[in-house]
């Protein structure tokens, strides 16, 4: 082998490897950035139906529906123009706990909403749909915000489901400074079902 | 040997001129480099499925233990397997077979998106999966270009137009960060010289072109679409003409753009109302586009143009047929000025022919 040859070997070797470390790396950051939403996002807890187990390659998942997903809204509740929420934009939810602890939406933004109220919380999703309500003036959004699915052990999807018909079931979600959103776990007729963490 | 080819023809050159071989000798080694590169097709066909199926059965196989197997232990096997699949490629390398090694890293590319995929579902992030892809797509540009791997390079192609594909699907408008992606993968083809590379290239292009008619303002901009088709001809055409040098390239764009004036023309002609005599017109400037090519192909030896003209001219014509379909008699007068026309060119084809080759005229 001549002295060329080894040296584009040794080249070689040294591609692959940044590669592979670029790839890994990738994977790695997201996974620290997740966990670091994790366990330093604003934890807020959200009822929500299980509807319609799937699954798929990544194994069985539970659909979570959101009170929040679908929103309904006019200019003039939203003190800002709605111009700009339109399907596939991200958008930014305020929400407000009410009373009875149910988080609803109160202004949507196109950006992150200044000056919110410290008890309220801004959550960042992407519009899938718009249409017009039946009132003048109000529209009608659904909004995706990426916490809908949970992932479950293959085959006990359907059995999650049923098991939580009859009883009540709430998400927890962790809320990182920029609205971003993660589920930490269910709780389950008041039982707390988490996931550890990776490191 | 995973050395380029070009390099080793420059020293067989050197080598030569030094005379420690003789010409004779440099033709065989020139005949047997280049009889090599041909007879491993099938070899590296099937190297490159067979990845593809160890991709699938390394990753349904974490999904399969995924609930059994501790986070941490989850995270390390997906590593080992974009890791190991590179070290697979590298001793493959080493040993002189670079399609091999391909295939490897094809693997570890197939690997690292599932692994996107399962730390997604380890998660519960499902936030917007055209990110996902986009990652991926990321992914496999670095190791393309890094490793000049053609099959990476292809899967990244691949992933920019799901990605464009799972984006408009949402927004339901064009994704215009699609042409960036696009640019990036096709200049590293043209980089890497790689002739297969340019004509994924160009049917990932065409169907984008060909989309932005239905996205675009109302959904009906196919004449954006016939326009860009029949410049992207032009072009194609003076570019062969004026630059032969670029011939490699300028000859598959030609097809492409043949391709992508017929759809916008088509979609013109029968997607939308089209009064009788707006049918009458389009369809008379399809049909002469269409005859052009083939000509075109003809007299330049471009058999793609020859054959989508062909395939071009008979759709055409089917679709007149069922577009007019009910006033038989007005189907009847089309037909028979079409043939009329296309009878008259293949005269005058036959005079040129009789003209430009004197010699064959025995008769």
């Amino acid at each position: 082998m001549s002295n060329a040859n080894l040296k584009s070997h040794a080249l070689y070797w040294a591609m692959l490897a940044g590669v592979a470390v670029v790839q890994i790396g990738l994977l790695v950051k997201i996974i620290f950035d997740r966990q670091t939403l994790l366990t330093t996002g604003r934890e807020i807890v959200m009822q929500v139906q299980p509807v319609d187990p799937r699954d798929w390659l990544r194994g069985d998942y539970v659909i979570l529906g959101y009170g929040i997903s679908p929103v309904s809204m006019t200019a003039e509740q939203n003190g800002a123009p709605l111009d700009s929420i339109t399907p596939g934009r991200t958008v930014y939810a305020t929400l407000h706990a009410g009373a009875d602890g149910v988080w609803t939406v109160k202004r949507l933004t196109p950006a992150y909403p200044a000056g919110i109220e410290p008890q309220d919380v801004a959550v960042k999703g992407i519009v899938q749909q718009r249409w017009r309500g039946r009132q003048s003036g109000d529209n009608q959004f659904t909004i995706k915000y990426g916490i809908e699915s949970y992932f479950v052990p293959e085959g006990t999807g359907r059995q999650l489901e049923s098991s939580v018909r009859d009883k009540k079931i709430q998400a927890i979600i962790a809320v990182g400074a920029g609205g971003e959103v993660a589920i930490k776990g269910l709780i389950i007729d008041g039982e707390r079902r988490e996931a550890t963490s990776v490191f | 040997m995973w050395g380029s080819r070009k390099r080793l023809t420059d020293d067989i050159n050197r080598w030569r001129a030094a005379g420690w071989v003789t010409s004779e000798g440099e033709e065989h080694i020139l005949r047997e480099i280049a009889s090599a590169k041909r007879g491993v097709g099938l070899a590296s066909v099937l190297g490159i499925l067979a990845s593809v199926l160890l991709g699938f059965a390394a990753i349904s196989f974490v999904a399969a233990h995924w609930q059994d197997m501790p986070r941490l232990s989850r995270l390390a096997l997906l590593f080992s397997l974009i890791g190991g699949g590179y070290g697979v490629a590298g001793l493959f390398a080493w040993r002189g077979q670079r399609l091999f090694s391909d295939a490897a890293i094809l693997f570890a590319v197939i690997a690292f998106g599932a692994s996107i995929a399962l730390i997604s579902q380890m998660f519960h992030i499902d936030g917007n999966p055209p990110d996902g892809v986009l990652l991926w797509m990321l992914g496999a540009i670095v190791a393309g270009v890094a490793l000049q791997s053609h099959p990476a390079l292809a899967l990244a192609m691949v992933l920019a137009a799901l990605w464009a594909g799972m984006q408009s699907g949402q927004s339901g408008a064009v994704h215009w960060p699609f042409l960036v992606a696009w640019t990036a993968v096709t200049a590293a083809f043209v980089w890497q010289q790689w002739r297969p590379g340019i004509h994924i290239a160009g049917v990932a292009l065409s169907g984008f072109i060909i989309t932005l008619g239905y996205l675009l303002d109302t959904g009906y901009r196919h004449e954006l679409v016939a326009v860009t088709g029949v410049a992207g001809t032009a072009l194609a055409i003076a570019a062969s003409k004026l630059r032969p040098d670029t011939e490699a390239i300028a000859a598959p764009v030609l097809g492409y753009a043949i391709a992508v004036a017929f759809a916008g023309m088509f979609a013109l002609q029968f997607w939308g109302f089209t009064s009788s005599g707006e049918l009458m017109f389009l369809a008379a400037v399809t049909l002469a586009f269409l005859l052009a090519a083939i000509w075109y192909g003809v007299t330049m030896q471009h058999r793609g143009a020859v054959w989508l003209g062909y395939i071009g001219f008979s759709i055409e014509i089917l679709a007149l047929y069922w577009k007019t379909v009910g006033t038989i008699l007005d189907t009847s007068l089309f037909f028979l000025v079409a043939g009329l026309i296309v009878a008259g060119l293949a005269f005058m084809a036959w005079r040129l022919a009789m003209r430009s080759t004197p010699q064959e005229v025995t008769l």
